[in-house]
C-alpha cells in the first residue's frame, strides 16, 4: 500500500478518507477474505510476488495468463499483437482472442513455444526473462508475479480457455473520485469481479490513462501524480472492460462563496455548472451585454447576424424576459431551419457524392421538413434506420444508398447516432473500449437484410428488407446472433425485422449513448466546447467534464421526448451561455467548464454569409439561384474557394473532424486580399455604394456599420479614428469611396467580426 | 597506381592482423563469442530481415558488409571500430536501445576486434553452439509439471520395409513393432524430436529437433544396431523436418531461422545452406528422382530448389497465409502445399516451372500436414480443425474423413503400402487407422 498520507492533506474528502478505510482492510484481510462484505478476494496482484499462490482452480489461462502478456506488452501492435505478428511469433491485439492466443502458444508450429515437461525451459519464459535473445528486451524477472503465473501455469498442463471460466462482469476503481492538491501523488486499486462471485485486486495488471495530463498522469502501476489544476479522469483497461476515477486538483485561489453565490442562475444548468466551478474554485465571468447576446445568439442559432435595426430594437426593448422572448422568436425563424439541417445533413452526410443529384436533394428535403416541424430526434432516428421504399419519396432512405455494407453502416451508425467510434472493432477488440469484435458483428448483422433495387426513375433506389441474409464473423465464418451493442440479441431465426430492433434499443430512454450523443452535440454547438471533446468520442474511457450536467440534460430531453428545440431553449436560456467571453482573474485558464463564453470562429458558412449581408452582396453558387445563402446549400459538392479554405466538411465521413476550425495561412491571406471581400465591396448596389449614393454622413456610415457587423456602436476612440481616416479623403468622390471601402474593410476583416463572442 | 595501392594497403592490413594475432597468443577470442552477443542483443533490429540502418548482424557475412553508416568493425583496432564507438556510448544513440550491454560483453566484442575479427571457422562453429545451450545453465528455475504430462508425437516414421514405425517425443525416438510393442527407445536428443526419417535403404534414422531460440541438432542412428553414427548441431533455431534424399546420400533439414541446409549423410558436414525464406520454414519434401526439393515457409510460399546446386528454381505464391506443409506425389509432377489459410492446392511442376492445377478450401481451420500415400492414390489432411482428411490424389474429391481427433495431429505416415495412416498427437497420444474400415488401434 503505497498511500501517501501527504498527498491528502489539502482535501481529504470524505470519499477519500472513507477509501482509505477500505484500502487498509483489504490490505490487512489478504486474500481469500470478504472485504467489507463485498465479494471474496481471491487474488490480490498488489502483494508480493512470493506472498501470492494460484487461486483455487488454478492460473486461468484467459483470467490471469492473457492479462499477463498484455500487462507485459507481448501482444501489444507494436509486438507480437502486430497484424504481420513479430518474428513469426502473431498473438491477438491485447489478447481479444484467447483461444486463438492458446492455440498459438500451445501447439502452433509444433508447439515450439511451451515445454510441457520442463516448462522453465519454454520459450515464453526464456524470451521475456531474457534467458535467450528477445528482441522485445527483457520483460520480466524469474521472481515476479507474472514469471509464476505462465510458468505453474504450464506446470499445472496448460488449462485451456474454456466457455465456462468466470467472466469479468464489473471492474471497480477506488477511490471512484478524489480531490487532490497538486503535486500529490495516490495509488488507484482496480478490484475485477467475477460472473462467479469473486474478485480479484488486479492493479497490478491494469493498463492506465489519463484524460488529462496537464491535471494528473498515472504510471503504469496505477500511481496518479496530480499535475496541475483541473479535473481529469484515469481510466483504467483491463481485458476489454474500462473503468475510471476522478482526480480534481483545485485552482489555488481564494474566491469569496458570493463569487458563485451572486452568479445568475437561471435553471438546472447553472446549479450544476456553478457546482463544479465552486469545486474547483474557478469564478465564473460577468453576464454578458444585451448587444453581445442578440449576436452571439443570433449567430449560434440561425448562423446568421442580426440587422442593425434589430439590434437596436433588442437593446431599446425594457422588458424583463427579453432574452428569453428573443430565443423564442430565433426558434421560429426560418434561418434556425437552414442552420440545423445544414448541421444535420454533416452528420448524415448529404451530398452528392455517393447520391444522385435528385436523391440528394429528397435527403436534404427530408431533414429540412424533420427539423422545420421540430420533428424529435429519436423519431427521426427511427425514420432513418427503419427506412423504406423510394428514396426519392422517403429521402430517409438514402441513408442507406449511401452506406451499403454493413460493416460501413455499422460503423457510421455509431459515430451519427451513438456518437462513438467501433471501427476498431471490425478486427479486433476496442483496444481503449469495452467493445469486443464479437459485438461488432451481432451488429453488421442487424443490417444483414438491407436490400436495394433500381427505382421506377433515373435516381430513385427502392430500398426493403429482404427476408433473409445474414453477415458472418470473418474468423468464426458464421453469422452470430443480431444485436445492438451491448442491447438484446434477436436469435437468428426471429421473424421481427432487424432494424426494428435496433431502432428500438437506439430510443430507448435506458439507452444512455444515444441521448448523450444530442445533447453532446447541440450543447457544443452553443458552449464552443463539448461536455465531451471530441464531440463524437463518447467512450466511457473519455468521461464527459461535468457528469452530473451531461445526465440532468440527458434526463431533461428524455423528459421532452427528444425536443430539439426545447434542449435548444433550455441551453440559450441558461446563465452559463449568457456569460461574457470576457475572462477574469480567476478563470483564464479555463476551457473547459463553462465559467466564460468560448469564443470560436465563425463557421466557413455564417462567416460567408455575414460577409455578405454585412456588405449587401449575395455571393453566388453556380447552379443556385441568385440569394442563396451558404449555409442553404444542400450538397457538400460546392466550388467554393471561400468556404472550402475555411473548412466546410466534404460529408464523406461522419466525423466532427471534418469541419476544420484551424487557422491556415490560405484563410488570413484570403481575408485580407482575397476575391470575396474585395468583390464585395466594388460590387453596385453594395454597401459602399449606396453609402455613397445614399449620402450618409461619416458618423451615420461608421454608427450604421458598427451595429450591422458587430452588434454594437464604435467606441470614442475608434469613432475618431475612422472620422479623421474619412475626412483625410474627403476631397475627391473617387478618394472618398475609397477611404468607405477601406472602413468596410478594416471592420469585417478585424477579429471582432470573424469570432464569435 | 591506384591498384598498387589498394594491394599494399591490403598487405598492410593482413600484416596487421597477423601482427595483432602475434601479440596476443594465450586465448583468442573466436567469433562464436560475439556471435552469441549479437544474436541475443543485437539482430532484432540488426536482423536479417529487420536491418535497422542497413546492418545485418545475423552472420558474419553481413557483418562485414556493414549498414549504410559503413563496415562496423576495423579489424585489430577497436576503439575506431564503429561498433564499439556505439556500444561504448561514444555515438548516440547507445547500442542496444533498451539495457546496456555489459562490461564483459563489451570487452568480448573489443577483444575479438583487436585479435583481428576473425570470422567463424565451421569446426567452430559447431562446437560453440553446443556450449551455448541455455538452458543447460542453472539459473533456470526448477519447475516440473504438476499434473502428469505426455510429451507431444511430434514426427512419425515407417521403416521402408514396414516392419517398425518410429515416433519422436521430447528428447527420444521409439521404435515401435508391426505388433505394436516398443522394439526399442533411442534417447539422448536435446529437445523435441520434431522431424524423422529413415534411409531409402533403411538402414539408418534420421531424427531432427534441438532446443527453440536456441539451435537446431540431428541425430542419425543406425538402425539394426540402435546405434548413434552421427550427432550434428545446426542452424540457429529448431528444426521441424527432415528428409533423405532418395539416393540416401543426403539430409535437407529446414527450422525456424528461415534456412535449409543440405547435409552429406556418412560425413555430417553441411555441404548447403539454401537461403531465400523470410519466415519460418516449416515442411520440406525431395522429389522420387531427388533432383528438387520443395520447402513450405511461413513467409506463405513455397519454394522449389536444384538439390545439385542450391539454386531456387521457382517459387509458388499463390498461399494467402502462412504455408505449413508441403508434400511432393511419388510421380514427382505434382505437389500439394498448405496452410493457414485452410486450402490445400496441388501444383503441376517440372524443374523449370509449376502452375497450379487445384485449390480448395478443405479445412475450418488451418492445415499443419499434408501426405501421399505411397502408391500416389490418395492425399491425406490434417490440421488445427482436428480432422483427418483423405482425399483422392488427382481430383482432390473427399474419399473419407477419419474419426474425430481429440487434438491436433502433429504427425501422419503412410505405411509403406499405403493401407495404414499412423498418427501422432500433442496431447501424446498415436493411433494407426486401417485405411479400408477407417478402424483405429491405440499405439499409444
Amino acid at each position: 500500500m503505497t498511500h501517501s498520507l501527504a498527498a491528502l492533506k489539502l482535501t481529504i474528502t470524505g470519499f477519500v478518507g472513507l477509501f482509505i478505510g477500505v484500502s487498509l482492510s483489504l490490505t490487512t484481510a489478504g486474500a481469500g477474505v470478504a472485504a467489507d462484505n463485498g465479494p471474496v478476494v481471491t487474488l490480490d496482484t498488489t502483494r508480493p510476488a512470493s506472498e501470492i499462490t494460484a487461486p483455487a482452480g488454478g492460473w486461468n489461462f484467459r483470467n490471469h495468463v492473457i492479462p499477463v502478456l498484455t500487462r507485459l506488452g507481448c501482444n501489444s501492435g507494436a509486438c507480437h499483437g502486430a497484424a504481420a505478428g513479430k518474428n513469426g511469433f502473431r498473438l491477438t491485439l491485447r489478447g481479444y482472442d484467447p483461444e486463438a492466443d492458446y492455440n498459438t502458444l500451445s501447439r502452433q508450429a509444433l508447439g515450439r513455444r511451451i515445454n510441457k515437461i520442463e516448462p522453465a525451459k519454454s520459450l515464453l519464459l526464456l524470451k521475456p526473462t531474457m534467458a535467450i535473445g528477445h528482441g522485445g528486451g527483457k520483460r520480466m524477472d524469474a521472481d515476479s508475479l507474472e514469471y509464476r503465473v505462465i510458468a505453474e501455469w504450464i506446470a499445472a498442463g496448460m488449462p485451456a480457455p474454456s466457455e465456462a471460466d468466470p467472466k469479468i462482469t464489473a471492474l471497480e476503481v477506488t477511490p471512484p473520485q478524489a480531490t487532490l492538491s497538486s503535486g500529490a501523488d495516490t495509488q488507484v486499486r482496480v478490484k475485477a469481479i467475477y460472473s462467479d462471485g469473486h474478485a480479484e485486486d488486479v492493479t497490478r495488471w491494469g493498463k492506465y490513462s489519463t484524460t488529462d495530463s496537464g491535471v494528473a498522469t498515472v504510471d503504469d502501476d496505477g500511481k496518479v501524480k496530480m499535475q496541475g489544476s483541473g479535473e481529469t479522469a484515469i481510466t483504467v483497461w483491463y481485458q476489454s472492460r474500462v473503468a475510471f476515477a476522478r482526480f480534481a486538483s483545485p485552482y489555488p485561489a481564494n474566491i469569496p462563496a458570493e463569487a458563485f453565490d451572486r452568479s445568475p442562475r437561471y435553471n438546472f444548468i447553472d446549479d450544476l455548472v456553478l457546482k463544479k466551478l465552486r469545486t474547483l474554485k474557478i469564478a465564473p465571468s460577468e453576464q454578458c451585454t444585451d448587444r453581445e447576446f442578440i449576436r452571439r445568439a443570433f449567430l449560434d442559432a440561425t448562423g446568421t447576424l442580426p440587422t442593425a435595426q434589430e439590434v437596436e430594437n433588442f437593446v431599446a426593448d425594457q422588458s424583463a424576459n427579453k432574452r428569453a422572448a428573443l430565443v423564442e422568436a430565433l426558434l421560429a425563424r426560418a434561418e434556425f431551419v437552414d442552420y440545423w439541417t445544414n448541421r444535420w445533413a454533416d452528420v448524415f452526410l448529404v451530398s452528392s457524392s455517393k447520391l444522385s443529384s435528385n436523391a440528394m436533394w429528397s435527403f436534404h428535403n427530408w431533414i429540412r421538413e424533420s427539423v422545420r416541424a421540430n420533428k424529435p430526434w429519436d423519431r427521426m432516428a427511427r425514420e432513418i434506420i427503419t427506412a423504406a421504399g423510394s428514396t426519392l419519396e422517403n429521402g430517409a432512405a438514402n441513408y442507406y444508398v449511401m452506406h451499403k455494407e454493413p460493416g460501413d453502416l455499422t460503423e457510421n451508425f455509431s459515430m451519427a447516432f451513438l456518437g462513438m467510434s467501433i471501427t476498431c472493432a471490425r478486427c479486433h477488440n476496442h483496444p481503449l473500449e469495452k467493445w469486443t469484435q464479437r459485438q461488432y458483428y451481432q451488429m453488421a448483422n442487424l443490417f444483414g437484410r438491407v436490400a436495394m433495387k433500381n427505382g421506377q426513375r433515373g435516381g430513385d433506389v427502392f430500398v426493403y428488407t429482404s427476408p433473409a441474409g445474414e453477415v458472418n464473423h470473418p474468423r468464426l465464418n458464421k453469422p452470430l446472433d443480431p444485436a445492438p451493442l451491448d442491447g438484446e440479441a434477436l436469435s437468428l431465426d426471429s421473424p421481427k425485422d432487424r432494424r426494428e430492433h435496433l431502432a428500438e434499443w437506439l430510443t430507448a430512454p435506458q439507452n444512455p449513448y444515444f441521448t448523450r450523443a444530442l445533447v453532446n452535440r447541440v450543447w457544443k454547438n452553443f458552449m464552443g466546447r463539448g461536455l465531451v471533446e471530441a464531440v463524437d468520442d463518447l467512450r466511457a474511457t473519455n468521461p464527459p467534464s461535468n457528469e452530473e450536467l451531461m445526465q440532468a440534460l440527458g434526463d431533461d430531453v428524455i423528459r421532452h421526448k427528444y425536443d430539439v428545440k426545447h434542449l435548444i431553449r433550455t441551453i440559450m436560456n441558461s446563465a452559463a451561455y449568457q456569460r461574457s467571453s470576457h475572462a477574469n482573474e480567476f478563470n483564464k485558464q479555463d476551457e473547459k467548464y463553462y465559467s466564460r463564453y468560448v469564443i470560436r470562429r465563425l463557421k466557413a458558412e455564417a462567416m460567408l454569409d455575414a460577409i455578405s449581408q454585412v456588405t449587401g452582396v449575395p455571393t453566388i453558387f453556380p447552379d443556385y439561384p441568385v440569394g442563396m445563402r451558404a449555409m442553404q446549400l444542400p450538397d457538400a459538392r460546392i466550388n467554393s474557394y471561400f468556404l472550402k479554405a475555411f473548412g466546410k466538411p466534404e460529408r464523406v465521413n461522419t466525423c466532427e473532424c471534418e469541419r476544420s476550425s484551424e487557422p491556415t495561412v490560405t484563410q488570413a491571406l484570403h481575408i485580407i486580399n482575397g476575391d470575396t471581400i474585395n468583390q464585395k465591396l466594388r460590387a453596385p448596389g453594395g454597401i459602399v455604394d449606396n453609402f455613397v449614393k445614399l449620402g450618409f454622413s461619416d458618423e451615420a456610415i461608421i454608427s450604421h456599420l458598427y451595429l450591422a457587423a458587430l452588434s454594437r456602436q464604435p467606441s470614442q476612440g475608434e469613432k475618431a479614428n475612422l472620422l479623421a481616416a474619412l475626412k483625410e479623403s474627403s476631397n475627391s468622390k473617387e478618394a472618398r469611396r475609397q477611404a468607405i471601402e477601406d472602413v468596410v474593410w478594416s471592420v469585417i476583416t478585424s477579429k471582432e467580426f470573424l469570432f464569435n463572442h | 597506381m591506384p591498384v598498387q595501392l589498394k594491394f599494399s594497403l591490403t598487405a598492410f592490413t593482413v600484416a596487421l592482423l597477423l601482427a595483432s594475432s602475434h601479440t596476443r597468443p594465450q586465448s583468442v577470442t573466436s567469433y562464436s563469442k560475439v556471435d552469441a552477443i549479437f544474436q541475443s542483443r543485437c539482430v532484432a533490429c540488426h536482423g536479417h530481415t529487420s536491418r535497422a540502418s542497413g546492418l545485418n548482424l545475423e552472420s558474419f557475412e553481413g557483418l562485414i558488409n556493414g549498414g549504410k553508416r559503413g563496415a562496423p568493425v576495423i579489424a585489430g583496432r577497436s576503439s575506431e571500430s564503429l561498433i564499439v564507438k556505439f556500444i561504448d556510448g561514444t555515438l548516440m544513440p547507445r547500442m542496444p536501445l533498451g539495457d546496456q550491454l555489459s562490461s564483459d560483453e563489451i570487452s568480448t566484442i573489443k577483444a575479438w576486434i583487436d585479435a583481428g575479427a576473425k570470422g567463424p571457422t565451421v569446426a567452430a562453429a559447431m562446437t560453440d553452439v553446443m556450449k551455448s545451450e541455455a538452458t543447460g545453465k542453472a539459473n533456470i528455475p526448477d519447475i516440473r509439471p504438476t499434473v502428469p504430462v505426455r510429451a507431444a508425437i511430434s514426427s512419425l516414421a515407417f521403416h521402408p520395409n514396414g516392419s517398425m514405425l518410429a515416433l519422436g517425443g521430447y528428447k527420444d525416438i521409439e521404435l515401435v513393432g508391426t505388433d505394436g510393442k516398443t522394439v526399442a527407445r533411442l534417447e539422448g536428443c536435446a529437445s523435441q524430436v520434431r522431424g524423422l526419417a529413415f534411409s531409402p535403404d533403411g538402414k539408418l534414422l534420421a531424427a531432427a529437433g534441438g532446443s527453440p531460440g536456441q539451435f537446431g541438432e540431428i541425430k542419425i542412428w543406425n538402425v539394426a544396431e540402435r546405434k548413434e553414427v552421427q550427432s550434428i548441431r545446426g542452424h540457429r533455431d529448431n528444426i521441424f523436418a527432415v528428409a533423405f534424399s532418395p539416393d540416401g546420400r543426403l539430409l535437407a533439414t529446414c527450422s525456424y531461422d528461415r534456412m535449409i541446409r543440405l547435409w552429406d549423410t556418412t560425413s555430417g558436414k553441411e555441404i548447403r545452406n539454401l537461403k531465400d525464406h523470410t519466415d519460418a520454414v516449416f515442411s520440406l519434401a525431395f522429389s522420387p528422382d531427388g533432383r528438387l526439393l520443395a520447402s513450405a515457409s511461413a513467409d506463405r510460399t513455397i519454394k522449389v530448389w536444384n538439390v545439385a546446386t542450391g539454386e531456387r528454381l521457382y517459387t509458388l505464391g499463390d498461399g494467402l497465409d502462412a504455408m505449413n506443409t508441403v508434400a511432393f506425389h511419388p510421380s514427382g509432377k505434382m505437389l500439394a502445399g498448405a496452410g493457414a489459410d485452410r486450402v490445400i492446392r496441388l501444383w503441376e511442376v517440372s524443374e523449370k516451372e509449376g502452375h497450379q492445377l487445384r485449390s480448395l478450401i478443405a479445412h475450418e481451420d488451418a492445415i499443419n500436414q499434408l501426405l501421399f500415400s505411397p502408391d500416389g492414390k490418395t492425399l491425406a489432411s490434417t490440421g488445427a480443425d482436428k480432422v483427418i482428411r483423405l482425399w483422392d490424389a488427382a481430383t482432390l474429391t473427399e474419399i473419407k474423413v477419419l474419426e474425430p481427433q481429440p487434438d491436433w495431429v502433429f504427425a501422419v505416415a503412410y505405411t509403406p503400402d499405403s493401407s495404414k495412416l499412423a498418427v501422432g498427437r500433442y496431447d501424446g497420444s498415436a493411433v494407426l487407422y486401417d485405411l479400408r474400415n477407417g478402424k483405429g488401434v491405440v499405439l499409444k
